[in-house]
């Protein structure tokens, strides 16, 4: 308990820093959308002259598309972005700082099973990741409604929203397994972005047709928001592969945080 | 002369890797454009309806995909990022790793002096920065080429291969710039990335909606686009100015940096 709450208190900040700035983004991108709203109507008379299987060929439904949900989950993916650097960042420096800092064999000596101080940092970075989560999609939630005289349904907005944390909680994982795995991790922030920034990278590769095959290596492609919105719901096995990720690398990183020497400073 | 051939020797690898990447990406890219090149008004005509705010996305925004050239202009811009990760990861790595693997007591007790390590250093760089671009511009004339036989493009091509110089110089000499400047000149990597990263989101922001154009003077990808270029426009004389001042402003800072240095041994 004493190992969560130290590391709680050591990411509180970080966590808020972050969800301000994800808002501020979120902020942003809200003031943009009455000016995008105002491009329906031209896009609608466009298309009203093409036959229903062009319009399928393009995969989605303009209706959705301009509704403040249908905008805002197409820009959603910038606010996952950070989202996604800040819980890989956090996963990678919770284990590996203390090889950094040399305070490893301070805490081994400790009366605490390895299993326990795996186990409190790993819960203590997932309830950081949570109280940012909570932060942004709440303050969002009020932001859209403040700003945006439509009716929002609060049901779908959760829906993408979820998608956020469980897309974080896969970077999480992959930063605790290069911790665990490299222990002294030379620059956490840069490797973090690098990894992120290079799977964001590929997802503009998916989503510009590039590469098309290559959606499930990429988790920012996982969900597709559009169709989310129209009720289609989520795709399964995306679902359980991410969430099965996150389970095994969690795993794998455990077995290999309890087995591994620790050399002394 | 060591110093030089040592380096160009130890990212040798790294740059084989970035090529590859670079290749395969351009290749793909321009391949697509053979299989659906020409394909029909309608997608054209769709595309153009289109909001700014997704076009923005794929930067896509004032680029004619039945085009050749407006093919190029989406891939030139991937290749812009792929530039501006490589050039910074480099600038700031090929200063900071001699205290990362802890041999700068070794490389400074040598007789030669620190300008002259940095110096080569920055040549070693140079001359990866400039293969990089050098194969970029000709892959993709190559492939522009076998799918395209005839086209205008040559004369953009080399103006756009000066554009991502001119961004590649700017951000390799920013993390120089950060890895002489910084205490801990690790955290060089990182910052510069997410200055890159910041810069990208506002370039996104800026192309979104016309009330947020004034944020591009703050982005360093704004400066030179390729659709610019692509329809003819070329580089702008100011931004071409600003960047050559920035460039220069971070070399002088190296220097004077890393003279000053304390080494972190």
């Amino acid at each position: 308990m004493n190992i969560f709450l130290h590391e709680l208190k050591s990411n509180l900040k970080s966590a808020v820093i972050w969800a301000l700035s994800m808002l501020l983004l979120a902020l942003i991108f809200i003031l943009i959308y009455p000016s995008f709203a105002q491009g329906e109507v031209e896009m609608k008379n466009l298309l009203a002259g093409y036959p229903p299987q062009v319009l399928k060929a393009f995969g989605f439904d303009l209706n959705i598309l301009f509704s403040p949900l249908g905008f805002y989950s197409l820009v959603f993916q910038y606010i996952v972005l950070c989202g996604s650097i800040q819980a890989m960042i956090l996963g990678c420096l919770l284990i590996s700082k203390e090889f950094t800092r040399k305070t490893a064999d301070f805490l081994m000596t400790k009366p605490v099973s390895r299993m326990a101080v795996i186990s409190a940092k790993i819960s203590a970075g997932i309830s950081s990741l949570i109280i940012s989560f909570g932060l942004v999609v709440g303050l969002t939630w009020v932001l859209l409604i403040f700003l945006i005289s439509q009716s929002i349904a609060f049901e779908n907005y959760m829906k993408i929203s979820i998608t956020f944390f469980l897309i974080e909680m896969m970077f999480f994982a992959i930063g605790v397994f290069v911790a665990v795995t490299v222990r002294k991790v030379k620059s956490v922030t840069g490797i973090s972005i690098g990894t992120v920034v290079g799977f964001f990278v590929l997802g503009l590769l998916v989503s510009s047709g590039i590469v098309v095959d290559l959606r499930y290596l990429v988790p920012f492609k996982y969900y597709d928001y559009i169709k989310i919105l129209g009720g289609n719901g989520f795709e399964t096995n995306f679902v359980i592969i991410n969430i099965l990720f996150v389970l095994i690398t969690i795993s794998v990183s455990y077995v290999i945080y309890i087995k591994s020497d620790i050399h002394a400073a | 002369m060591n110093i030089y051939l040592r380096e160009l020797k130890a990212n040798a690898k790294g740059l084989l890797f970035w090529l590859l990447g670079l290749i395969i990406l351009i290749a793909s890219g321009m391949g697509k454009f053979a299989g659906a090149g020409n394909s029909s008004q309608s997608v054209n005509a769709i595309m153009e309806a289109m909001p700014d705010v997704i076009l923005a996305m794929f930067g896509m925004n004032g680029l004619d995909l039945d085009t050749i050239e407006g093919y190029y202009g989406v891939i030139s811009f991937l290749v812009l990022i792929m530039a501006a990760i490589h050039s910074r990861m480099l600038g700031s790595v090929i200063i900071a790793k001699e205290e990362r693997d802890k041999t700068s007591e070794f490389l400074f007790v040598r007789p030669v002096s620190r300008t002259s390590v940095v110096t080569s250093k920055i040549l070693a760089a140079l001359t990866n920065v400039v293969l990089f671009n050098f194969v970029s511009f000709f892959i993709t004339w190559t492939m522009a080429e076998t799918v395209a036989k005839g086209n205008s493009l040559s004369s953009d091509m080399l103006v756009m291969s000066v554009g991502i110089l001119l961004i590649q110089l700017l951000f390799l000499f920013m993390g120089t710039c950060f890895a002489s400047g910084l205490k801990k000149s690790g955290k060089a990597s990182g910052i510069t990335t997410g200055a890159a990263l910041v810069g990208y989101i506002i370039y996104i922001i800026s192309d979104m909606d016309e009330r947020f154009h004034f944020l591009k003077a703050l982005t360093p990808f704004k400066y030179f686009e390729p659709r610019n270029i692509v329809n003819g426009a070329g580089l702008e004389t100011i931004y071409v100015t600003i960047l050559l001042i920035l460039t220069a402003l971070f070399i002088i800072a190296t220097y004077i940096f890393f003279q000053k240095r304390d080494l972190n041994t």
